[in-house]
């Protein structure tokens, strides 16, 4: 009969006999020992992994964190009258003139020498950590916490709200980074928190434009589509589908970016805007010492003024970098696999 | 299948002239010059889901099927026509009418406990940052259905109900298979305990074997939580299993709509005619007289005049004052589209089209004119006699003006000559029988041509 044309019955097989195709699945006993499978840990815990392999990266991330903890304990720190970090790790107050002879050359009590007021080098190298390596970090937080944001509403409403936000960041992007903070710093004045400021309106911009590039391919996936057939809201589905698998780049970014924030702070500071000239932040004690870059009278060249602070910038930045591109590495393989144990 | 479910109340879900068109390109130039053209991916479908039945929806890829399902429920906008469900409430037990298209952002998020969406794609379907157990939980904490323990219980629950093991709740969708995905998929549509659940080719994605358990659990599932399917494919055969009634769809429109045992008998829809006759039989003396249709699906971006299936139809209806052959007058439908497309006359020919080894176009303007006849006959399988004084002449003067490399008159002899109504008159659906419409001018009664006996036909 023309009504039996063409049947494939497919209800009656027997799916017990088939089940072995389906059963990728392991079973309840081997759940436990499934734990040490790299495959199940989250991919932050990957990242960590692949971390400790790379020679290169853990020292790095030594030193960034013997920085961070020379920032914290290299000054007391005193919140309204009362003292939550007493330690002192510097010999001397960085600001106190004469602890020395004006130019004392290295020696045991003044590791770094003195400079030309005669403060201790050494006290005033390790309290400057406190200004660049917390701003490189305080910056860099604010920008892509702000850029993610901004990028990833732009991203997923599109349209006309996407290209009215984007163009704004166009606009920032027009001007070249370090200038417009410059100007900023000058309209707003020195110090910390216009520094940190003038530098996150200026940075946030690439957070923004590169997690909404990553936004534009993850909304395509079906994931998004399916919380939303849920339900979901678009605040949930932003924040809880698209970002965190939109965030791998960011990440990347922000940690090879907090370098690039420690020089601009330390080019400012050379250029004599930022910090008061006697604050002990390295751009700042490079610029107060910058005629001695030249061989002073007599031949005398006072090199460690100015060597010190420079090595500390380029020592901070080249760990951050260092970290930074192991964390690449380690999020690119990661992205790669994502898809991996399907079948 | 028989017995199926009862049709006599309210439909569950209806949608009337149900229209998605894009716009294929966003630029602001091009709007503003009011030059973007419309892909007309869903154009006017009439269709109603009944509480536990399961609706086919069938169609080769790129026949809207997806959108249609997708914006049904509002997952991508529609640009027209109405989509409406019956809530049964269960106090009153009567029936509350919504119109999905008026509803506002949170009304259309309640909306979604009672009809759910299962992809197609197992794998991009799923969050892979999040554990299972969170994806199948979503559901529950989207609704504030329940929390805290009851929460979790109810996530083993599913996982069990769809066969997977519940202990593992806390790990990762890439650690599973694709058929197991899939039942995550199916667990969390499940979570909010919905009434209709619309599966976007669920299994295409899957092994033939782990295709059959997944039908079957979605079987079970029906029985057991008395659901309404409405389940898209793009093969006959898979539908024919689970459906009790099927849609066909072709180019964003329906063609034919009827109980599964009323598809699968005469009279078919042409298109489905083709369809059918491509399902291989188990019988090992069946001979396979498959029908091939010729050509591609035509762009739904400028869909074809007429009935949209005029370019591929085997059957399409031959002018009545002309006395031709069905496949004779396919050939110079063939023809005459194959010349609407063309440039210039010396591309009409290439051996894609014919048998012989030669490669390269064959430049019918450089031949004489009988040899020329001869090869564009014989190319797209028009007899010599077609059987009609008037049609030959006016395939023979077509060829004189070709070899002239006159291509827009030749289309024009031909097309005065040929013009079948199907170009012309948009079919409308006509009840066959019962729940039986088709989309076919040759069951139109007021359509000209000839048309097979309909009546009692089994
Ligand atoms: S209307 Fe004409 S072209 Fe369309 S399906 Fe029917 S016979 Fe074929």
């Amino acid at each position: 009969m023309s009504t039996e044309r063409g049947r494939i019955r497919v209800s009656g097989f027997e799916t017990e006999r088939i089940a072995d195709h389906d059963a990728a699945e392991p079973t309840g006993d081997d759940a436990e020992e499934a734990e040490d499978d790299p495959e199940v840990q989250n991919r932050w815990v990957r990242v960590i992994h692949q971390l400790k392999r790379d020679r290169l990266a853990l020292t790095g991330m030594a030193v960034v964190v013997v920085m961070l903890f020379v920032a914290v304990f290299s000054r007391p720190i005193v919140v309204g009258d009362v003292t939550v970090q007493p330690l002192s790790l510097t010999p001397y107050d960085p600001a106190q003139t004469g602890v020395g002879d004006r130019y004392d050359s290295p020696s045991l009590t003044h590791p770094m020498g003195t400079d030309r007021l005669g403060r201790d080098t050494f006290s005033r190298v390790v309290a400057g950590s406190r200004y660049s390596v917390t701003i490189g970090f305080v910056v860099t937080a604010l920008a892509a916490s702000f850029g993610v944001i901004y990028g990833g509403v732009s991203g997923y409403f599109g349209g006309t709200t996407d290209g009215v936000m984007m163009r704004l960041v166009d606009v920032i992007f027009a001007f070249p980074a370090l200038v417009l903070a410059m100007i900023l710093v000058s309209l707003f004045g020195g110090g910390f928190i216009p520094l940190v400021g003038a530098f996150a309106l200026v940075g946030w911009a690439s957070y923004a434009r590169i997690i909404r590039g990553e936004i534009l391919k993850v909304k395509q996936n079906e994931y998004v589509m399916a919380a939303k057939a849920l339900g979901a809201r678009d605040k949930s589905v932003l924040f809880r589908h698209i970002i965190p698998n939109a965030i791998a780049p960011v990440v990347v970014q922000a940690t090879l970016s907090i370098g690039t924030v420690v020089i601009g702070v330390a080019a400012l500071g050379f250029l004599g805007l930022g910090f008061d000239p006697g604050t002990p932040e390295w751009g700042t004690m490079l610029d107060a010492e910058r005629d001695t870059l030249i061989t002073g009278a007599g031949g005398t060249w006072f090199w460690w003024t100015t060597v010190f602070p420079g090595m500390m910038i380029f020592l901070f930045v080249m760990s951050i970098n260092m970290v930074g591109d192991a964390v690449n590495d380690a999020l690119d393989v990661q992205v790669d696999d994502v898809r991996g144990g399907g079948g | 299948m028989s017995t199926g479910p009862d049709r006599s109340g309210d439909p569950l879900l209806r949608t009337e002239g149900l229209q998605k068109y894009y716009e294929t390109s966003s630029g602001f130039i091009e709007s503003f010059l009011n030059r973007a053209d419309q892909v007309k991916a869903v154009d006017g479908v009439d269709l109603e889901v009944y509480p536990g039945e399961t609706l086919g929806v069938v169609g080769e890829s790129g026949c809207g099927k997806t959108t249609l399902g997708r914006s049904m429920l509002r997952l991508i906008e529609p640009t027209g026509g109405s989509v409406t469900y019956h809530k049964r409430n269960e106090e009153t037990g009567e029936n509350e009418t919504i119109e999905i298209t008026d509803l506002s952002g949170s009304e259309l998020r309640d909306l979604r406990t009672d009809v759910q969406y299962i992809f197609q794609d197992p794998f991009s379907s799923l969050n892979p940052r999040l554990t299972v157990g969170d994806i199948v939980g979503e559901p529950l904490d989207i609704h504030g259905i329940l929390e805290g323990e009851e929460r979790e219980r109810r996530i083993y629950e599913l996982l069990e109900t769809v066969g997977l093991n519940p202990s593992h709740a806390n790990r990762y969708p890439h650690e599973f298979s694709g058929g197991q995905r899939q039942r995550i998929g199916i667990a969390r549509a499940l979570a909010v305990d919905p009434e209709l659940i619309v599966c976007d080719e669920p299994v295409s994605a899957l092994d033939v074997s782990v295709q059959a358990q997944i039908l079957n659990l979605l079987e079970d599932l029906q029985e057991e939580f008395d659901l309404a399917y409405v389940f898209i494919a793009h093969d006959l055969s898979v539908v024919e299993h689970i459906s009790d009634r099927i849609a066909v769809m072709y180019l964003g429109e329906l063609a034919e709509v009827g109980t599964t045992e009323e598809i699968f008998a005469e009279p078919y829809h042409p298109y489905t005619e083709a369809l059918l006759s491509a399902i291989p039989e188990p019988d090992p003396l069946w001979e396979g007289n498959q029908i091939f249709l010729r050509g591609e699906v035509p762009s739904p971006m400028n869909p074809p005049s007429g009935c949209r299936f005029h370019t591929r139809c085997p059957r399409v209806i031959p002018p009545t004052d002309l006395d031709v052959d069905q496949p004779a007058f396919r050939g110079v439908m063939d023809l005459r589209l194959r010349l609407s497309g063309l440039e210039a006359a010396d591309g009409l020919v290439t051996t894609a089209d014919t048998d012989t080894d030669a490669g390269g176009v064959e430049d019918v303007t450089a031949m004489d004119v009988e040899s020329a006849e001869a090869l564009v006959r014989n190319t797209f399988d028009i007899p010599e006699w077609i059987g009609d004084g008037e049609a030959d002449d006016a395939v023979s003067d077509a060829v004189r003006l070709l070899v002239d490399g006159e291509v827009d008159a030749a289309n024009d002899r031909l097309e005065a000559v040929f013009e079948s109504p199907c170009e012309t008159r948009h079919p409308s659906s006509n009840h066959i029988r019962n729940t039986h419409e088709i989309a076919c001018l040759r069951y139109d009664a007021d359509a000209p041509g000839d048309r097979p006996a309909v009546g009692d036909a089994k």
